[in-house]
């Protein structure tokens, strides 16, 4: 995890798959749930999710819209994309130089 | 299990008490959730300004680091007092380390011990190798040791508590060859086995404690984020392109 989200402490990991989920659309805590679940393989408590989706949202990653019922969606910000745009690309630079080493390329 | 949404402190609540309910009745209850839920709860009141309506946090919540490393230094110094004029000599290096450890750690909000678990782990681990051996080690080696355990936990959580107050690397240094020089020196009789030691002797300790009042007046003063409040300016700081 770099330094942006790695800020975060044990929210770092959560507060990215979260970012992710929102990628692909606004989605309420439940939704966000189940595809940070699907996404990942392993579940995310309700604390967890919580804690996470009021850090992201407190230094303006994501934003809440009108809560449809009593299930408040939330939305990538602009600020949000670019973070989650440029954590996503480190980690594929992470991923390709892992994958030359392991292929016997030199550094 | 929404019994336990009662944990959260006020402000939580009105801002996320009902979409965490809602998402409570969506899905089947674990006992990890009731654990997790707790978990949330506690981080919550650690950090009641997640749940504050504006960007500005609360001043309170950014005096606390620094109220808790004042009263770290005040209760040192009480103890060195203490131990100067009322406990028998030769029984005061190992509460000293103890004591020393406890107080800094209490002195360390759990923001802060999150973002630097590797160096207090470190810390903590020669603290702890440094007691052990000193229990199996014959007994000339045992005064080094423990001179050792007590310089490592000085100088590791006043270094830790000086980044965290944002000193300067310069006056970082001195604080903590100051605040080390005079114990070490003052450790130095003990250690040949020149005892006891002097009422005085032990009052040299005094500024260890008297800098950890002023960290924590600095602290307190200016205030001290927590990581969870965003960054002046987001933009600039927060995104650092591959």
């Amino acid at each position: 995890m770099n330094q942006p989200l790695g800020e975060l402490g044990r929210f770092a990991e959560p507060s990215l798959y979260i970012l992710v989920s929102l990628s692909g659309g606004p989605k309420h805590g439940y939704a966000i749930m189940t595809d940070v679940e699907e996404i990942s393989g392993s579940p995310m408590g309700p604390g967890t999710l919580y804690g996470a989706l009021a850090r992201l949202e407190r230094r303006g990653l994501i934003e809440a819209l009108e809560p449809e019922d009593r299930r408040r969606p939330y939305r990538l910000t602009g600020l949000g994309a670019t973070t989650v745009r440029a954590q996503l690309d480190s980690l594929g630079g992470f991923v390709r130089t892992g994958l030359e080493r392991l292929e016997g390329k030199p550094r | 299990m929404s019994r336990l949404v009662r944990l959260y402190p006020p402000g939580w609540r009105d801002r996320y008490e009902a979409e965490f309910l809602a998402l409570l009745e969506d899905r089947p209850r674990t006992a990890w959730d009731i654990v997790d839920t707790v978990r949330g709860a506690v981080d919550a009141h650690l950090n009641p300004q997640l749940a504050a309506t504006g960007l500005e946090p609360s001043p309170w919540t950014h005096r606390i680091p620094g109220l808790l490393a004042l009263a770290a230094g005040l209760m040192w110094s009480a103890h060195v007092v203490f131990i100067a004029f009322l406990v028998a000599p030769g029984q005061e290096w190992g509460s000293l380390i103890v004591y020393a450890a406890v107080v800094m750690l209490v002195s360390l909000p759990g923001d802060y011990m999150a973002a630097h678990g590797r160096q207090i782990a470190v810390v903590l681990g020669a603290i702890g190798a440094c007691v052990i051996l000193s229990a199996l080690a014959p007994w000339q080696i045992q005064s080094l040791l423990i001179i050792a355990g007590y310089l490592i936990t000085i100088g590791g959580m006043l270094t830790l508590a000086s980044i965290r107050a944002g000193i300067g690397s310069g006056a970082r240094w001195r604080l903590l060859v100051a605040s080390i020089a005079l114990p070490f020196a003052c450790a130095i009789p003990m250690a040949i086995g020149i005892q006891p030691i002097g009422v005085g002797a032990w009052l040299i300790l005094l500024p260890y404690g008297l800098a950890w009042v002023l960290i924590g007046l600095r602290m307190a003063i200016r205030g001290s984020p927590t990581i969870v409040d965003p960054p002046l300016n987001p933009i600039e700081s927060e995104v650092r392109p591959a």
